[in-house]
């Protein structure tokens, strides 16, 4: 697969959070709102591109037997790398996020690439695979994000946005209410990208 | 074997790996996360003392004399020592409670705050209110004010003692360690407080005397504040509501404490616009002016007002709201103290105490030798059973009900407790004749019947001592109390020969206490024996108890002379040595009888007997010989 292909794959094809759903649990208690979704999405990024890079460059290396705990020590070093520099640079994203932080070493992203990509695939694009993924899930999470942040509090990134006749609906910011924005979600972007595939088929045959 | 070397060793590898990274970031990030936690405490102090601008930490002295400081702060402002962050760690129920306390250099609690608690939710949890926590506003940084002023939670005891416990030892800190005098601060006023601050400019805080809307002569009276400024009451605020023309007219006036209305504001009205609605324009400033300066007295109080042209009917409804606070605070706020002033009590007998049995004793008030009224006391079982109402009744020459007066009560706050001051129960009776009738004419406070038949039951008592006192003549004899006898044990003074020691109770200090002997031994005094009698369960038979302290102001010896206390709970306690004895040992001054254990379901019994030896520590105190 080219480069390119490989990218666009992780943000629509097989964007994590819509397509493959994986992750869900950051997913859900992270995004109430828009900062800490591109705060989480961002670190998770760093994590894939560089987990998915070590392994791919380890890949003949690495033991099958043990390939399961070999991927935990590098993702956990990262992570806590991320986590380190968190608290030391950007301490209001380490406040907001929290525990959700330590709890990418088992974000199922990241694993998920590492077994299904990384392992058997050479480094370059295993690191494109790495941010395409790591960006269609900012993306994704942001979105979901935006929305619980806007219908759930009335701002945007802590900027008032409803009018301030607008009573913000808690149970949004709430988990029930980000099970039903995320299953709207799921449902408006599996319709979006199966049309835009539709489309492409449709395209590829004309072209013959 | 081999591969689990070989995958191993790789394991091994990858891990060294790993740390050699994740060493190499800490080294990087060390310092910067130092730097924030840093800040973070920082900006927790200057959210505490918001005056400082710099923090420097001052060293706590070692030795465990504050056990519960983790850190104390000095903040500055330009230089100068603003006030001192402390920070306390105490254990509570399910974990440990950051507590951030910040005092002035004024000597007052400045704030304070909770960081996050693992406490039980709703219950452990509300020591981090603003409800608990507004307890410590503007308070004085004293241990012993803490240890009075701020109550636990109840049913959160775990989690509030160990607070209130390092609130103390912080304040114990500022105040002798750091030698900062505690002084009562000035509190935040917030709402409708500061509307009232502007007719009682001292006060720093209102308290709620009576929210229950009040009946008949005092029909316009809502709610009435007390005006406080430290433990000095600045003056009262009334906030009333008197039919005008339309509605009611919502008014707001207080009255200082040198009993003069400091001003009179309409709060809201819906009177005719081009009539009454007038007195809250500029048409009506004249008008609501007179009142400021008036003293509060009823006699003549709307002689020299003049009503707005036009607005008679409303004006008149301002006048005679103003006029029932005026009268209510006449009536009943205006201090009472100097009444009883030069009035010297005299304890009667009762002819027929069988007759009224909860009348616990009778004396007349004498002024200069004349006669100005009696004065009874009466025990009556209210709502709280364990804990029944003492109330002090006075009545006139006349015959007529003069005040009464709760001396002890633990009924329930806001229900059966406002029953005793509000004052369209007490104009049931007060100035009318000391009859059963007038008692039973009373109407009960609604919400609060068992309290209110408490008292007319009480009161009834009092009108029947009263009638027998009458019939038997109260002038002719008045023998003092005669001096009843009480068998005595030998107790712990040994060879030693006993003489009465006249005494006097004036201040009504140790009434438990009957008699009270010299113990001398070879004409050296080695001390003092004193026979008691408090009422425990039993209210025919009381407990007495003999008591002896010896020269150094020790308790040397307790015993039982008498009591009739129900088996199987009162009595009990009363029958063992153990509980009796206890007080053997410590010094004979009224803190010792807390030490002595309030028995639960044995509370009255335990409750006399604390009683008991409290005032004879007292009395000792009184009549010891100062060598």
């Amino acid at each position: 697969m080219s480069l390119k292909k490989v990218f666009m794959n992780g943000i629509i094809n097989e964007n994590p959070t819509f397509r493959l759903v994986l992750g869900m649990c950051p997913t859900m208690a992270i995004t109430i709102s828009a900062f800490n979704g591109i705060g989480m999405g961002l670190a998770a990024t760093f994590v894939l591109m560089c987990s998915n890079l070590v392994i791919s460059l380890m890949r003949k290396w690495i033991p099958d037997a043990i390939r399961i705990p070999a991927f935990v020590i590098i993702i956990a070093t990262f992570v806590t790398i991320i986590d380190l520099l968190f608290q030391a640079f950007v301490p209001v994203l380490a406040q907001s996020l929290g525990m959700f932080i330590p709890l990418i070493v088992v974000n199922c992203i990241i694993f998920a690439r590492a077994e299904a990509f990384a392992f058997s695939n050479p480094p370059l694009s295993s690191l494109v695979d790495g941010l395409g993924m790591g960006i269609g899930f900012t993306l994704a999470i942001t979105i979901l994000a935006s929305l619980r942040e806007i219908l759930g509090n009335g701002t945007l990134f802590g900027m008032q946005i409803m009018p301030e006749v607008y009573q913000p609906m808690r149970i949004i910011t709430a988990p029930p209410g980000g099970f039903v924005m995320l299953g709207l979600l799921l449902a408006t972007a599996n319709i979006v990208i199966r049309r835009t595939q539709k489309n492409s088929i449709g395209r590829r045959e004309q072209n013959g | 074997m081999r591969d689990i070397v070989k995958l191993g060793g790789r394991l091994l590898i990858f891990s060294l790996v790993a740390a050699l990274l994740l060493g190499a970031t800490n080294m990087i990030t060390k310092g910067p996360i130092e730097e924030q936690k840093v800040k973070a405490a920082q900006s927790a102090q200057r959210e505490a003392l918001p005056s400082a601008d710099s923090f420097e930490p001052i060293e706590l002295p070692a030795g465990g004399e504050y056990p519960l400081l983790t850190a104390v702060y000095e903040g500055k402002h330009a230089g100068n020592v603003v006030g001192y962050v402390l920070t306390a760690s105490p254990q509570g129920y399910g974990g440990l409670i950051p507590i951030t306390m910040a005092v002035g250099v004024d000597g007052a609690v400045q704030g304070i705050a909770v960081g996050t608690l693992a406490e039980t939710a709703g219950i452990g949890s509300r020591v981090a209110e603003p409800k608990f926590l507004s307890q410590y506003e503007a308070l004085p940084a004293d241990p012993g004010v803490i240890e009075n002023r701020v109550d636990t939670i109840s049913g959160a005891t775990v989690s509030s003692l160990p607070f209130k416990q390092a609130t103390k030892e912080m304040a114990s800190f500022t105040m002798n360690h750091l030698g900062i005098e505690p002084h009562e601060g000035t509190r935040q006023l917030a709402g409708e407080d500061l509307l009232r601050k502007e007719q009682l400019a001292d006060a720093n805080m209102f308290e709620l005397l009576s929210a229950y809307g009040m009946v008949g002569d005092f029909g316009t009276i809502q709610n009435i504040y007390r005006g406080i400024a430290g433990d000095a009451t600045v003056g009262y605020t009334f906030e009333l509501a008197s039919q005008g023309y339309i509605a009611p007219i919502v008014l707001r006036t207080s009255i200082d404490a040198q009993g003069k209305i400091t001003g009179v504001r309409i709060v809201s009205q819906e009177e005719t616009n081009i009539y009454g609605a007038r007195l809250a324009t500029e048409e009506g400033i004249p008008f609501l002016t007179q009142f400021a300066g008036k003293n509060a007295v009823s006699e003549g109080f709307a002689d020299d007002l003049d009503v707005l042209s036009n607005a008679t009917v409303s004006s008149n409804a301002i006048i005679r709201g103003v006029s029932q606070a005026v009268a209510f605070y006449e009536q009943f706020l205006v201090a009472q103290p100097d009444v009883d002033e030069g009035i010297v009590f005299e304890e009667i007998v009762l002819p027929k105490p069988d007759d009224y049995k909860a009348v616990q004793s009778a004396q007349r008030g004498l002024r200069d030798g004349t006669l100005e009224k009696y004065r009874f006391t009466v025990r009556v079982t209210g709502y709280h059973e364990e804990s029944p109402i003492l109330m002090r009744v006075d009545v006139d020459t006349e015959g007529n009900f003069l005040t009464m007066l709760a001396i002890e009560q633990h009924e329930t706050p806001g229900i059966g407790a406002e029953v005793f001051t509000n004052a369209g129960f007490l104009a049931g009776f007060i100035t009318k004749p000391a009859a059963v009738d007038t008692a039973d004419g009373v109407q009960a406070v609604s919400g609060a019947t068992i309290t209110s038949d408490a008292i007319k039951r009480g009161l009834k008592q009092v009108a029947r001592a009263y009638q027998s006192l009458t019939e038997a003549g109260i002038g002719e004899q008045m023998p003092p109390a005669a001096a009843p006898v009480f068998p005595t044990v030998s107790g712990a003074f040994e060879g030693a020969e006993f003489e009465p020691l006249a005494f006097s109770d004036e201040g009504k200090q140790f009434p438990t206490v009957k008699a009270i002997d010299k113990a001398t031994k070879a004409g050296t005094l080695i001390g003092y024996r004193f026979v008691t009698v408090s009422t425990g369960y039993n209210e025919k038979d009381k407990i007495t108890l003999q008591i002896e302290i010896d020269v150094s102001g020790t308790f040397i010896d307790a015993q039982v002379l008498s009591h009739a206390e129900t088996k199987g709970f009162g009595a009990d306690l009363l029958d063992d040595p153990a509980y009796v004895q206890k007080i053997v040992g410590k010094s004979a001054v009224a803190e010792s009888s807390e030490q002595i254990d309030r028995v639960a379901g044995a509370t009255l019994t335990s409750d006399a007997f604390r009683k008991a030896i409290k005032q004879a520590a007292v009395a000792y105190q009184a009549v010891k010989e100062v060598p």
